[in-house]
């Protein structure tokens, strides 16, 4: 090559560059910072900016409307400030990005066409590795549609769709064919589905999926995670089909109602991780067909809390290989539902809770001594022949059921087994919590309720006469004050009716023959010994155990509606089960959650309790009574108008109880009705209105208080706590007095007459025994029942 | 007890009774579809547009429905049930056709309820019109059992 020829294109070469730096210097260059979009300039559309930059390049769009469609072929930033808004005019997609590795975030996205044939989007995404962040999508037919969008990252945006029909509208967030893509923190309302097909290894994170029709569609998606989703008020919440090794956890899952109304959905998967999920108030918790598929395959169902839901679990009679441990069925009204009938086979029910569950734990290890098999012949037909769920909350179905148990020819086989129940339930810990509007959930909620018991007025008999003061009370849940005024000119029923009531365990009678009335804001006490039966009568009146008799609390009946009895009753049980890792306002939040109520932390009560200050408090770490407060703030949750307490300072020390008293004090002042057992003269004498003295499963006296000499006439026993190693000595003592006295555990008993009572702690002060508590319980030659 | 028991049996009778005239049945003409509200015999999904939708009707009256053509074919081939009429929808027009009259398009290009991509059309004629736009291949619907 000749020197004069390398020198000419040394020239050209200088020339051209001389021309680039030239035209590069006319406008604001992308290396010297973003390329500004505004309505002011000095661009003044996106596409012009767009096409000068460079790859890699910024754009910074301002505030401003700017003209649709937008096409991004070049893989740079695009970053709206002030929200500016690309206008689709109602035609096609809105924006289109078909460069990899681009950048689009903090614009507002409208109006893009309508037709689902053209799948006209807000944003559609067809090239890998992009990020499509922080934006606001409204009145668009599909959302953010990825198509082939590999690695792609679609964040915290918010997606609003078209006002149409379901059908008719688009997928806010549609993933196909884009493995490895991750969907986090976005908001969707009101759209179709949010479908993901074909596309393996996806991350669906934190996203909040509200009134569509299916929450999260999956389809051929293996390996993927999905955690922390809140999916409500759609028809289905999750469906997942066709994929394997899935894991589901922490996600709250509920409202769902539509005409599947499936909390979780499975069909034809494989090796499925379902854990720590929060299922509540579905027409159906989890539904499960075909799954798994393979032989070799096992689908697992862990630490789930399965609540409120019409069905908690619905699996086909073919299901197999399935394994439910550690899970909480709380109050479903068909707990486990078999399509078709019959029985499972192969699947294991392991260390389950089940609100239901009837058994006892004897030996104090937390599982139930007897296995966990529902046997019910209406559910067992109503698997068979579905029209018969018209009948399933009638008393047709409880008279069935009676006869079967009546008539064991007739008994349908369990169907299925939990060899090791739970006592209490599981608390998984860590998932969402949930926004909107929980009062309005509330609200629906208690219409609903209305509207049952308007329907149930056709059943006439003896529900039907018990509705007009359901109804009364319902209406005071709803309307507050007035209400109550209303309730009150409507209805003088008991708040509590007990006729008969008698509860046999196998040929042990705990509580026989039983009967009495508790008004509207009386405090009553069940007065007696260990082992009474005070605490068998409590859970039988919250429907609990199968007992005979008839007891209605509220307007509803115990034996066949005691998931409505108990939720007009706040309970505090005698021995609590805290999530000692959870704080106390996780705890609070998650009770709330099941109650379908106001956040528990905004509640007037919780201040009352002294909560407030320990919200952050792990529960494991708080002391006896500080426990006792929580478990009353959690039965407060709803403002329930019936408080039941069994025991509830059995484990407190003596100021303790004496502050918590003053808390019972002031919910009667605030017009609760409470029935609590107590076998402490001291406590039923500083809160009960009335006290029924129980002895041997009896009531064997009841009225006020200065009407209860006749009782103490047999005397009555002091329990006192001395100090360690003067026990021996302090019975000595007492027995020199001429007192029936015994060693008592750490502590001693002695009877004494009712005038006396003092007379054991004055001789044992004078003895030089100190004396640090006492208890006072009525004489009962017999002790039995729990 | 015994007015319990009796009133449960007469209940049960009653909804055997109401079961039997409420099944669906269908001697002539296409079925019933309440769209957004039955669930696809199959999948258990919604079933929400007539293009996809299809149905048959069984010797004995019951109908299943379904929400994509695909559904149907995977449904019948497990269940194998005496069928008196296999029913799909004109993709164009969503009208009711006999499904032993119709052209199938089976095409990736269209995107079904269950990703079948399978359409019908009541003519081939439209069915080749549609392979010519949008791709695919047109099938009889007696092939659609041999896959």
């Amino acid at each position: 090559m000749s020197t004069h020829r390398i020198r000419f294109r040394w020239a050209v070469a200088f020339l051209l560059l001389g021309l680039w730096w030239v035209s590069a210097g006319a406008r604001p260059a992308d290396t010297r910072g973003p390329l500004v979009v505004s309505p002011d300039g000095p661009y003044v559309s996106i596409q012009e900016a767009l096409a000068v930059a460079s790859p890699g390049s910024t754009v910074e769009v301002r505030g401003g409307v700017y003209t649709g469609p937008l096409v991004v072929e070049k893989s740079v930033r695009l970053v709206g400030v002030d929200w500016p808004v690309i206008e689709g005019n109602g035609e096609g997609t809105v924006v289109k990005i078909v460069a990899p590795d681009v950048y689009f975030g903090g614009f507002v996205v409208r109006n893009s066409g309508d037709s689902l044939d053209e799948e006209n989007s807000g944003i559609a995404v067809e090239a890998p590795r992009g990020v499509v962040e922080g934006n606001r999508l409204e009145e668009t037919l599909f959302g953010i549609y990825l198509r082939e969008a590999t690695d792609t990252v679609v964040r915290g945006n918010v997606i609003e769709s078209k006002a149409l029909d379901v059908p008719r509208r688009g997928d806010p967030i549609r993933v196909w064919y884009s493995s490895g893509a991750v969907i986090e923190n976005n908001v969707v309302r009101q759209g179709r589905d949010v479908i993901l097909w074909y596309s393996e290894g996806l991350t669906v994170r934190g996203n909040r999926v509200e009134g569509g029709r299916y929450g999260l569609h999956f389809m051929y998606c293996d390996d993927a995670l999905i955690e922390d989703n809140q999916l409500v008020n759609n028809s289905v919440g999750a469906f997942l089909m066709y994929s394997r090794r899935l894991h589901l956890r922490r996600n709250f899952i509920a409202y769902n109602r539509g005409p599947s109304g499936f909390g979780v959905g499975l069909k034809d998967m494989d090796d499925a991780l379902v854990e720590r999920n929060l299922l509540v108030d579905n027409r159906v918790g989890i539904f499960v067909d075909n799954s798994p598929r393979e032989i070799d395959s096992v689908m697992t169902y862990t630490r789930n809390v399965i609540a409120y839901n019409d069905v908690g679990v619905q699996l086909q009679p073919s299901a197999r290989r399935n394994r439910y441990e550690a899970n909480s069925f709380v109050e479903n009204q068909e707990q486990v539902h078999i399509a078709g009938g019959g029985q499972l086979r192969d699947n294991v029910w392991v260390e389950n809770f089940w609100s239901d569950y009837a058994g006892y734990d004897a030996d104090g290890d937390g599982i139930g001594d007897v296995a966990y098999r529902p046997q019910r012949l209406f559910e067992d037909l109503m698997g068979r022949y579905p029209p018969l769920q018209l009948f399933r909350y009638s008393p047709v179905a409880q008279a069935l059921d009676f006869a079967a148990q009546a008539v064991p020819l007739v008994r349908p086989q369990p169907k299925l087994q939990d060899r090791a129940p739970r006592m209490v339930p599981v608390v998984p810990s860590g998932v969402p919590a949930p926004e909107g509007r929980p009062h309005v959930i509330f609200g629906l909620g208690m219409v609903a309720l209305v509207l049952g018991g308007v329907a149930l007025v056709g059943w006439g008999g003896r529900v039907g006469g018990r509705v007009g003061s359901r109804r009364g009370l319902v209406v005071a849940s709803v309307l507050g004050e007035r209400g109550r005024e209303m309730q009150e000119d409507v209805n003088m029923d008991p708040m509590v009716r007990v006729r008969a009531l008698t509860k046999r365990f196998g040929h042990f009678v705990a509580v026989r023959d039983v009967d009495f009335d508790v008004a509207r804001g009386e405090a009553v006490a069940l007065w007696g010994a260990n082992g009474a039966g005070k605490t068998t009568i409590l859970r039988c009146l919250l429907g609990l155990y199968p007992f005979e008799g008839d007891v209605v609390v509220g307007g509803y009946h115990a034996r066949w509606q005691g998931r409505e009895v108990r939720r007009l009753v706040g309970f505090v049980p005698q021995e609590l089960s805290f999530h000692d890792d959870l704080s106390v306002e996780e705890t609070l939040c998650f009770y709330a959650r099941l109650r379908k109520t106001t956040p528990a932390l905004s509640s007037d009560w919780v201040e009352r309790l002294g909560l407030e200050e320990l919200a952050g408090r792990i529960v494991g770490e708080l002391s006896g009574g500080m426990k006792q407060r929580l478990a009353l703030a959690v039965a407060l949750l709803g403002d329930p108008p019936i408080l039941f307490l069994d025991e509830p300072t059995a484990n407190l020390d003596v100021r303790s109880r004496r502050e918590f008293f003053e808390l019972l004090q002031q919910l009667r002042g605030a017009g609760k009705t409470i029935l609590f057992s107590s076998h402490r003269f001291d406590e039923v004498a500083a809160l009960a209105d009335r006290v029924l003295v129980v002895e041997g499963g009896r009531v064997v006296s009841g009225g006020a208080l200065e009407d209860l000499a006749a009782v103490l006439e047999d005397g009555v026993v002091v329990r006192l706590a001395v100090a360690p190693g003067q026990v021996e000595e302090a019975v000595r003592v007492l027995r020199k007095l001429g007192l029936e006295a015994e060693r008592n555990g750490t502590g001693v008993w002695v009877r004494v007459p009712s005038c006396r009572k003092v007379e054991p702690i004055v001789a044992l002060a004078g003895a030089g025994v100190l004396v640090y508590d006492f208890a006072l319980e009525p004489y009962a030659s017999v002790s039995v029942g729990g | 007890m015994r007015v319990w028991v009796a009133a449960a049996v007469l209940a049960v009778v009653l909804a055997v009774g109401i079961s039997a005239c409420g099944s669906g049945s269908v001697v002539n003409g296409p079925p019933e579809v309440r769209y957004g509200e039955d669930v696809c015999d199959e999948c258990r999904m919604i079933i929400s547009d007539a293009r996809f939708a299809a149905a048959y009707v069984t010797a004995g009256g019951d109908v299943r429905r379904f929400d994509d053509i695909g559904d149907m074919v995977v449904y019948f081939s497990r269940v194998h049930e005496d069928v008196v009429a296999f029913w799909v929808h004109d993709y164009g027009t969503k009208v009711w056709l006999r499904a032993e009259e119709a052209s199938f398009v089976r095409s990736s290009s269209v995107q079904t309820p269950m990703g079948h991509g399978l359409v019908a059309f009541a003519s081939r004629g439209e069915a080749e019109a549609f392979v010519r736009e949008h791709g695919g291949e047109i099938v009889e619907f007696g092939e659609l059992f041999e896959q």
